[in-house]
């Protein structure tokens, strides 16, 4: 079963369109990551996934039934789906009384709220603070109890706005731990937005790109906006001032382009008898992925390729070689 | 400079002797300003909470409207009650001019712009996430509209502690409606007045005290618990 379907999903503001989704399908159970820079419209996505915010135009399902968003009786369906914001806030009373305030409304009984908000807060390690005043706690502190309210609803759907992305390195540690033990507990599944793709692969097994509004298909975290010029035939994409890769043939000045990290050619040589397609550059970062080895590579930009591990030990890359780093046509998608 | 210690000393002797005739008429005035404040209160607050919460066209027409009405004189308005309770007016009938509901409807028709257009205000400074978070909570707009209410409390009885300090002070209404009968419809303002014409500044400055005593000793529970539950 499909746990979200939308089919032409808009959302327009002042006649700017902030989302524009022509199909998306979300599976039931398991973790999601949005992924996308900043206005790529993951916040509205969520906005409209926790049935928050109308679209503009388009259809919505949950669990394969149409969502009636003019209807008025949603509050329904958002017990099932719990968001929690970017920046959360706490109701200016007691942390125990914040992770209850959901459950009150869903007409528990005294006892058993009580062992819901004690189970919730312990999980994400803030049960000492029961008594505290909601607002006199930190920011990591203020995720980690908004996170334990979401939890105790028991929600089908928990929605996390960058859970880590205003955090302390501990908090954040923490926060991932927590957001693996939901999806280990199966009780919810979990769609999350960030801005760290290492942390996206770390978390999930199915990522979405956004960009620009759209779903830029999954993996292209590489995306950038880049010059074009012409040399006889072929059309040339420019990013910085030396980072350049052949283009299919356009009329545009500028386009903005996604690199699939897992086609991009990285080799200790030149691996093209073409120098004008090859550029060079230096390994910056390597992380452990799922499948693979990720690498960061400065080629005047920083660039995102993904090794498989057995690629990886042929190759026997380390920080600070100089690679040869070439963009087949069939890594590159226009936007 | 004799004249006023001597007015503020006999004053002051006379409020700690709790003068029966000072008492009588300071008991008038709390009776009718905590009525007219919480009749506007209960008017005002939701009023102002469905234009605050709600956008609709025409909601800045509104608003501007009511912050118009902050600055409607006394005066007129008791002249707009009198010409219905007066024995020819619409409500005639109902007897009410010179009693002290006559001064509770002019006063409330006062303050209901007041209580009305600092709940909005009050409403315009509540974060937005904290009507997303009840809604994402699963709770439906009337629970939504009581955790906005909630978050938006110290405003809303801050805007309740100023009307309240508008009517206690008001002198228009108050002898324009209730006629300044002694034991009956004498507040504190009307009776300060009337001392006032007499020459007689020693009640008239035991009230002022008095006046002054219970603003300043509403501001200060106000702030007190502000201070102690806002943090």
């Amino acid at each position: 079963m499909s746990l979200y379907a939308a089919r032409e999903l808009q959302k327009v503001y002042d006649g700017r369109t902030v989302l524009d989704l022509p199909e998306l399908s979300i599976a039931d159970g398991g973790m999601v990551a949005l992924l996308g820079p900043n206005g790529a419209g993951k916040t509205t996505l969520l906005h409209i996934l926790a049935f928050l915010l109308r679209p503009s135009s388009g259809q919505l399902r949950f669990k394969d039934q149409p969502v009636a968003f003019q209807a008025g009786s949603l509050h329904q369906l958002r017990r099932q789906v719990v968001l929690v914001e970017q920046q959360p806030i706490l109701f200016s009373t007691s942390v125990a009384k914040n992770v209850a305030f959901g459950l009150k409304l869903r007409g528990l009984k005294r006892h058993d709220i009580n062992r819901r908000v004690d189970e919730s807060l312990s999980m994400v390690g803030m049960r000492a603070f029961a008594s505290a005043n909601g607002r006199h706690l930190s920011g990591g502190e203020t995720q980690r109890v908004a996170i334990a309210r979401a939890i105790a609803c028991r929600p089908q759907v928990i929605l996390l706005d960058e859970p880590t992305s205003n955090v302390d390195i501990e908090n954040r540690m923490a926060i991932e731990t927590i957001m693996g033990d939901i999806r280990d507990a199966g009780r919810s599944s979990i769609i999350f937005c960030t801005h760290d793709v290492s942390q996206a692969a770390r978390l999930t097994d199915m990522r979405l790109h956004l960009a620009g509004g759209r779903l830029n298909g999954a993996d292209y975290e590489n995306t950038f906006q880049a010059g074009v010029h012409h040399e006889g035939e072929q059309c040339w994409g420019r990013i910085g001032r030396r980072f350049r890769f052949p283009l299919p043939p356009t009329s545009e000045a500028v386009v903005r382009v996604a690199v699939n990290p897992r086609l991009i050619e990285i080799t200790a040589e030149s691996p093209s008898p073409d120098k004008r397609a090859t550029n060079r550059g230096r390994v910056i970062r390597m992380d452990e992925e799922m499948d693979g080895v990720r690498l960061m590579v400065d080629v005047g930009l920083p660039l995102v390729v993904i090794l498989s591990c057995q690629a990886y030990r042929a190759a026997d890359f380390r920080i600070g070689d100089t690679v040869c780093v070439r963009c087949p046509s069939e890594a590159l998608s226009l936007l | 400079m004799n004249f006023f210690f001597d007015s503020l000393f006999s004053a002051l002797q006379l409020v700690f002797a709790a003068d029966p005739e000072l008492m009588v008429i300071v008991g008038l005035s709390l009776r009718v300003s905590l009525t007219s404040t919480l009749i506007a209160g209960l008017l005002g607050v939701p009023l102002g909470f469905v234009i605050g919460f709600n956008s609709f066209r025409g909601k800045r027409v509104v608003i501007t409207l009511l912050n118009t009405l902050l600055a409607l004189p006394t005066v007129v308005i008791g002249l707009m009650v009198y010409t219905f309770i007066s024995r020819r007016g619409a409500l005639g009938a109902l007897n009410l001019l010179y009693t002290p509901n006559a001064i509770v409807i002019g006063q409330v028709i006062l303050i209901i712009p007041v209580i009305t257009a600092l709940t909005i205000a009050a409403l315009s400074r509540i974060d937005d996430r904290y009507r997303r978070t009840a809604l994402t909570l699963g709770a439906d707009q009337f629970q939504t509209a009581l955790v906005v209410l909630r978050e938006a409390r110290f405003g809303i009885v801050a805007a309740a502690v100023a009307a309240f300090g508008r009517v206690i002070s008001e002198i228009g209404i108050s002898m324009m409606l209730g006629g300044n009968a002694r034991g009956f419809t004498r507040t504190m303002t009307t009776a300060m007045a009337l001392e006032y014409d007499k020459g007689e500044f020693v009640l008239a400055v035991g009230l002022g005290i008095v006046l002054l005593t219970i603003s300043l000793g509403m501001n200060t529970l106000l702030n007190y618990f502000q201070g102690r539950y806002a943090e």
